[in-house]
């Protein structure tokens, strides 16, 4: 059973407005501002306000290009749409690179709900639209750094999650986030058939890491929906950790008190610690981590501490031998 | 059953045999100029070539057990074509790994060959397989008697380093690594076999007829 909980800063139904009404709203605003100075007030209009009504299409489409580059500026090029999606470590749409591409319909994602659980003080299923609805969306352009030593620039298009976990109001004793994807298993998807890793995927965060401006939610890329075997329809990215980290179609999000099995650390835990934070002083066992091949790239390049995030996230590891804590 | 004559198999069969084997390579520079190597062409070169070497390896070592059976005799002819197909795309496997992966850094390549296990047995293999083409024309056979077998013995363990090799560079889906090191498995449960039903056959008096070896 659904169980929606009303939220007071949610809208209700009646108060939407009717979607031919808005549209001609939109063409009326468009057309008064398409003067020469009225482009430039056009990309004033508060994003918020927005937000609560546009599509999710044209809110995607709206948040191409918008990143704020600021310190986070990436100088490097951006991969393409057509490598971002056809070279995936999606393991439940098979293992090999291109397999999530080519068992991408097996995924279904729609109708979505995510449960909340654990300690906060407003739990409860809500379906994707719900979760969606009050984020304004934004492009963050980030690096992914494989785990596999090969990495990637990519336009994600979504939301903090800091702002998403802040709705559900966590407890004093929420001192973790763990998170899981979808696993049915009367109806496994294409990869879930054999146990390759142990279904569901698993991730979690500590809270002060998922509460970090950096920690992102996203639903889409390139100004448009997230494909399947980039983890669609909600996927989490932390850009300076590992990509397995940024755990793709998640169902469940959870506030624990102790630290949550994660499922690569389940699965090997002497390669893969639960922080897995990009760090090229430390080797994974079996292979080094100090290079990693930018795709479209010929040859390596150094790989970056905090993947190139040092000055943002290295305060929240002081202290801690992150040898010991890889 | 179908034996081709010996001139068969040296005007059709081996000129054939070089065409199939050079597809593989020929298939990867077609797909590298026509872009068709996916989105990581370095990864994609360095597996097909690495897989092709260690298949043609395994191959090469099958014809060791499929020559006693009498209508493939012929195929012992293959065999050292084989071999050196097999060590020419471990070669570029390790040429692409040398230049792409480690820019050509000789200090790279060392510390990986000490510090990565994978890559010592990996590179181990290389090294057995070196030696081997080097002696493999016949004239060299002939000059080296007996130590030749000796020498050559030791391709067996460049297959078992070289199913190490695939085994600990997997992440979690150890399927196809798996499969190579059954075959590796068979392969060598029949040598072994074929061994020793040849020394429990050393007693028999000079002059019996031969029997076909199954």
């Amino acid at each position: 059973m659904l169980i929606k909980r009303a939220q007071a800063h949610l809208l209700k139904e009646h108060q939407v407005t009717d979607e031919t009404l808005y549209r001609s709203r939109r063409q009326f605003i468009k057309q008064g501002l398409s003067g020469a100075s009225g482009l430039a007030l056009a990309s004033y209009l508060p994003a918020l306000a927005q937000a609560s009504i546009d599509s999710l299409d044209s809110r995607l489409a709206q948040a191409k290009n918008t990143f704020n580059r600021g310190p986070l500026a990436i100088e490097e090029d951006l991969n393409s749409w057509d490598e971002i999606t056809s070279y995936n470590n999606y393991y439940e749409l098979g293992t090999g690179k291109e397999d999530p591409k080519r068992n991408a319909a097996a995924l279904q994602t729609s109708p979505w709900t995510v449960t909340v659980e654990g300690e906060c003080a407003k739990p409860g299923q809500f379906n994707l639209e719900d979760i969606l609805r009050p984020h304004p969306l934004e492009e963050r352009i980030y690096r992914l750094r494989c785990v596999e030593a090969w990495s990637m620039v990519i336009p994600w298009v979504g939301f903090s999650l800091a702002d998403l976990l802040r709705r559900f109001e966590p407890t004093g004793r929420a001192k973790y986030v763990a998170f899981e994807t979808l696993y049915d298993k009367k109806n496994p998807l294409p990869g879930q058939r054999r146990r390759v890793l142990d279904w569901p995927y698993r991730e979690g965060l500590r809270m002060d890491e998922a509460m970090h401006p950096l920690s992102f939610m996203a639903v889409g890329l390139y100004g448009k929906t997230l494909p399947n075997q980039n983890g669609a329809p909600l996927r989490l990215v932390v850009p300076w950790k590992y990509g397995f980290k940024s755990i793709k179609s998640i169902v469940k999000i959870r506030f624990t008190e102790k630290q949550p099995p994660t499922s690569w650390n389940m699965s090997g835990p002497s390669e893969y610690g639960f922080y897995s934070n990009v760090n090229p002083r430390v080797s994974h066992p079996r292979w080094s981590q100090s290079r990693e091949r930018r795709i479209g790239e010929l040859f390596k390049r150094e790989t970056l501490m905090f993947n190139g995030y040092e000055e943002q996230v290295a305060s929240l590891y002081q202290g801690m031998n992150l040898r010991k804590h890889y | 059953m179908w034996t081709p004559k010996s001139q068969t198999v040296k005007k059709r069969i081996k000129p054939l045999a070089h065409l199939l084997l050079l597809a593989p390579l020929a298939m990867l520079i077609v797909n590298a100029l026509t872009n068709a190597l996916g989105a990581n062409p370095i990864e994609n070169m360095t597996h097909t070539t690495g897989e092709w070497g260690l298949r043609l390896l395994l191959l090469t070592l099958c014809i060791g057990a499929l020559c006693k059976i009498r209508s493939l005799k012929w195929t012992m002819h293959l065999r050292r074509m084989l071999g050196l197909y097999s060590a020419f795309y471990v070669l570029l496997h390790f040429l692409i790994y040398f230049v792409f992966d480690q820019s050509l850094s000789l200090k790279y390549v060392l510390e990986d060959i000490t510090d990565r296990p994978y890559i010592t047995v990996g590179f181990a293999a290389l090294v057995i397989l070196i030696p081997l083409s080097l002696t493999s024309p016949l004239a060299m056979r002939r000059l080296m008697g007996k130590h030749w077998n000796t020498l050559h013995r030791s391709v067996y363990l460049a297959g078992l380093l070289a199913i190490i090799h695939l085994m600990w560079i997997q992440k979690a889906d150890f399927g196809e690594a798996w499969i190579y090191g059954g075959l590796f498995a068979l392969i060598l449960i029949s040598r072994l076999r074929n061994k020793s039903t040849r020394s429990k056959r050393r007693p028999t008096p000079p002059g019996t007829p031969h029997r076909a070896h199954i």
